[in-house]
């Protein structure tokens, strides 16, 4: 069973086949068991709730979720449990209210079963800088799951749950399901509630579906999406059934090619999944368009400014006041804040909090704040431009398959990985990161599909087809 | 390259506290995140025009008294409180 997707175990439980229970019984077994480090607990009422399931099942119940066992990232909160983003700060935090994306998979009768490994605060691609220890990637334990969502993509990946969210500011549910082989989508900006999901850059998170198949992914973010009044946000747009734009044909869609991103591929482990998936979108009647974003190598560096800069904000909450931990050795009210901030944060979320500090800071605020959103508005306008001449947009997903542990320590090296994921974040753009073949080592690697706002049915479209039809060239 | 004195004001800016080890290391790495964020400085966009969600008036909720979390369970993760309230030590003599 616990092969199996979202979908597909949905279906043998309402069928009688299993019940909830004894799959839920059967992942959290396997969880016991991995190595990967994939998940930080499981929770203690798990079974209780599968029990439940089952009896309203039997009384009639068929939820779009009914039965599925689900992991959710450490960021996202579920009343009375723990929820630490990856930080020693919050290592104790039991949260208070349930957020809106984990009340709707409860409402639609999805099993939350555990909460996942991520870098501190999702700040990291690799899942190392968690202050409860590295994730592994479960197909290659001596490498990196991807991050920041890397527990959760290594979970789907080892089948610990049938499906998991994530959370995506720079690429932190595509990248690591590229590295996990995995299907990731961030929706547009607005498209899903954040309520209730600990913040790392407000104008850039996305909350999103990590799945083993497009049709799971699309059935998930129909129960993830709407508006909801506690995030003002979202959009009051009707959600569409994304499932309804499976098993379609691509014959005359306009997939575009972006003229800049060709030039950086060239030369990395990706460059050989990037041109092979052309020739099969080409082969099966698409046409490629050749487009242009002129600024497109300056996403990154706008994205490591203006994120830092929405964090520093939102991490001066935890001031060893109101989230659990506070220093022992403070003495006044200054040492309460420096002190247990000092000692709860780890190097990497130090490290972004001065740096928005800086980016923030009198002198260099018109420099490189303004700069970097005036650089924002205009990457916007030229991707907007670009989908006047095609449907969706493909670009890999990361520079390669996943690396080895450790590899990368140096921090520039590191955010240079985000150079194909952060465009979505910085435009708001949805966005689905789709296995398409292996790397050198015969690790996964996944390409991506960006559309325009709310456009996610082209992403289910496309992406399905090259799921269902990649083998055959 | 960035100075002592201005990672020293930015921890202050952070309320963080580094040791005399951790600012040299942090030194070096900052720089290099600091040219690789100067790239933006040759880019000619206008500053002025920058892109920012605005509210729609239909987006705002009614004016209703409805129930917020309790008292209690908005402080329930404070490491000090007392009568319901956060608690921190005396800053005023």
């Amino acid at each position: 069973m616990i092969n199996l997707g979202v979908i597909e175990t949905r279906d043998k439980i309402l069928a009688g086949e299993t019940t909830c229970e004894s799959v839920v019984l059967e992942y959290i077994q396997k969880i016991k068991s991995s190595k990967t480090n994939a998940v930080l607990e499981v929770f203690a009422d798990a079974v209780d709730l599968a029990k439940e399931m089952d009896k309203k099942i039997k009384s009639g119940f068929k939820g779009k979720l009914a039965g599925v066992p689900i992991i959710i990232k450490d960021n996202i909160l579920v009343k009375g449990k723990h929820a630490s983003a990856g930080s020693l700060i919050l290592k104790d935090y039991i949260a208070e209210y349930t957020s809106t994306v984990a009340q709707k998979l409860i409402d639609a009768g999805a099993i939350i079963i555990a909460r996942a490994n991520m870098d501190e605060f999702a700040m990291g691609g690799s899942t190392e800088t968690s202050y409860f220890g590295k994730t592994l990637n479960p197909h290659d334990l001596t490498r990196v799951p991807g991050g920041s969502s890397g527990g959760s993509a290594a979970a789907v990946a080892e089948n610990l749950c049938a499906a998991s969210l994530g959370t995506d500011t720079g690429g932190s549910i595509r990248q690591p399901s590229s590295y996990c082989g995995m299907v990731g989508v961030k929706p547009t900006y607005g498209r899903v509630s954040r309520f209730g999901v600990i913040a790392y850059a407000s104008s850039l998170d996305q909350v999103g579906p990590i799945t083993k198949s497009v049709a799971d992914n699309a059935l998930l973010l129909e129960v993830l999406s709407g508006a909801d009044i506690n995030d003002e946000t979202t959009e009051h747009l009707q959600v569409e059934e994304y499932t309804n734009y499976l098993n379609q044909d691509i014959k005359g869609m306009k997939i575009g090619v972006v003229k800049q991103v060709d030039n950086i591929t060239k030369g990395l482990d990706t460059e050989k999944n990037y041109n092979d998936i052309k020739t099969f979108l080409k082969n099966n009647g698409a046409d490629i368009v050749e487009i242009e974003i002129p600024h497109l190598e300056l996403v990154l560096p706008v994205y490591y400014i203006i994120a830092p800069a929405e964090a520093t904000s939102n991490l001066a909450r935890y001031d060893g006041v109101k989230y659990t931990r506070r220093s022992e050795d403070a003495k006044n009210l200054e040492e309460i804040y420096k002190k247990s901030r000092t000692e709860g944060f780890g190097s990497e979320v130090k490290r972004r909090i001065m740096l928005g500090n800086y980016v923030l800071s009198s002198g260099y605020f018109d420099a490189y704040y303004n700069k970097a959103r005036a650089l924002q508005a205009k990457l916007r306008e030229e991707y907007l431009d670009a989908f006047k001449n095609c449907d969706v947009i493909l670009m890999p997903t990361a520079t390669g398959e996943a690396y080895k542990l450790g590899a990368k320590s140096n921090p520039v090296d590191a955010y240079k990985e985000d150079i194909f994921t952060v465009s979505a974040n910085i435009t708001g753009l949805p966005c689905i990161a789709v296995p398409y073949g292996v790397g050198p080592n015969n690790l996964p690697i996944a390409m991506q599909f960006l559309a325009p706002h709310f456009e996610e049915k082209r992403l289910y479209k496309i992406a399905d087809f090259v799921e269902k039809n990649k083998e055959a060239k | 390259m960035i100075s002592i004195e201005e990672i020293k004001h930015l921890e202050e800016l952070s309320k963080l506290q580094f040791s005399e080890e951790e600012r040299e290391k942090f030194q070096k790495e900052f720089d290099a995140i600091i040219d690789f964020a100067s790239q933006i400085s040759n880019a000619d966009v206008d500053s002025g025009k920058s892109f920012i969600k605005t509210i729609k008036m239909q987006d705002l909720r009614e004016d209703e008294i409805k129930p917020s979390l309790p008292q209690d369970q908005v402080i329930l993760n404070a490491p000090s409180k007392k009568k319901g309230c956060f608690a921190v030590p005396k800053i005023m003599d």
